[in-house]
């Protein structure tokens, strides 16, 4: 995994992440496990106020102590509360922070993709011809111009079902 | 699979745009997609509302193991800009924002209404579309958004025929 696909997973700008690797006082393993105890850390510090090292320090407790039953954890005496200067006892949805860390693997694995580098190309050709030469059957996109949008839709429904029930069912080997 | 889909969201009063492959299919895009694109109205009554019907759906996480922890309500959605998930009527990316466009009201302002028998939803223009592509710069795009911008020369061409 790298930053941008780590930064992901915790939903936050990659700058947040190596500002929390320095002030863990070196670099992060960029894994699924150092992601959930980073995603507590944030937590830990944007709610409580509790310092980074602190707070990465308690996660680790907090994530021994999580049992997966989806039940909040107690943490007691931490952080401060608004102006009093008290020490706060704090429970934590470990779930919920764990949840969100999964929406980010979901997305990671699905949909996401590097940005191409570099500056896009600038020169303005005739998209028609690019399409072509690129390969692309033109005939395709006059015939889809040609229909409605209810018959374009429908045609797709009918490949994506196609598609679905192909990839459900097991393959069958013929005797011949 | 799409249809219906669009039909319930409808159905539900859930505010939304339809963006992505099968906004570019209602173009004209001949390229085929499996999943639905929506950018949502991140408004509270409407969030409800499309959390209740992907319940109804038993939404989950898309590529992930079968049993991890999982929120889907509105407070997930708050923190979460895109949710790629899989559900009993086929899967669906909702996203609370778009590259190149921005929020919900920008995909409105950005967007056209399409109708289908009875069914009235609101679609990504097809230079908004080619606009995100373009904004996402991710090199998996690289063919769709060839064919968008053919498609949309080629919509100028058939127009200005019809004109003249």
């Amino acid at each position: 995994m790298k930053l941008g696909e780590f930064s992901l997973l915790l939903n936050v700008e990659p700058k947040w992440v190596l500002n929390a690797a320095a002030a863990l006082g070196g670099s992060l393993r960029y894994t699924l496990p150092a992601a959930k105890r980073l995603a507590i850390t944030r937590a830990l510090n944007a709610a409580l106020g509790v310092p980074i090292p602190r707070a990465h320090e308690l996660a680790g407790q907090i994530l021994a102590r999580y049992k997966a039953d989806g039940l909040p954890v107690l943490i007691v005496g931490e952080g401060k509360t608004g102006g009093l200067g008290d020490a706060v006892d704090t429970t934590v949805d470990v779930y919920r922070i764990l949840a969100a860390v999964y929406t980010g693997l979901s997305r990671l694995r699905t949909t996401h993709a590097y940005r191409r580098r570099g500056r896009p190309g600038t020169a303005r050709r005739d998209p028609v011809r690019a399409a072509a030469e690129y390969g692309l059957d033109l005939t395709l996109l006059s015939a889809n111009l040609g229909r409605t949008t209810v018959e374009r839709l429908r045609q797709l429904d009918a490949m994506t079902n196609f598609r679905r029930r192909v990839g459900r069912k097991p393959l069958k080997t013929v005797a011949l | 699979m799409f249809e219906q889909i669009l039909a319930a969201l409808v159905a539900g009063n859930v505010r939304f745009v339809v963006v992505g492959g099968v906004a570019g299919t209602v173009h004209g895009s001949a390229r085929l997609t499996i999943d639905i694109d929506i950018c949502y109205d991140t408004a509270p009554d409407s969030v409800a509302r499309l959390v209740g019907i992907l319940h109804g759906w038993h939404a989950y996480l898309r590529g992930v193991e079968r049993g991890l922890p999982f929120v889907l309500d509105a407070r997930a959605l708050r923190i979460t800009p895109v949710m790629t998930l899989t559900t009993d009527m086929g899967d669906i990316d909702i996203l609370d924002i778009i590259a190149g466009v921005g929020a919900y009201p920008d995909a409105v302002a950005a967007s056209e209404v399409v109708t289908i028998g009875a069914i009235e939803f609101r679609v990504l223009t097809l230079p908004a579309l080619v606009a995100s592509k373009r904004a996402a710069g991710r090199p998996r795009d690289t063919e769709h958004l060839i064919e968008l911008e053919a498609l949309l020369a080629m919509r100028r061409t058939q127009a200005r025929g019809k004109r003249g």
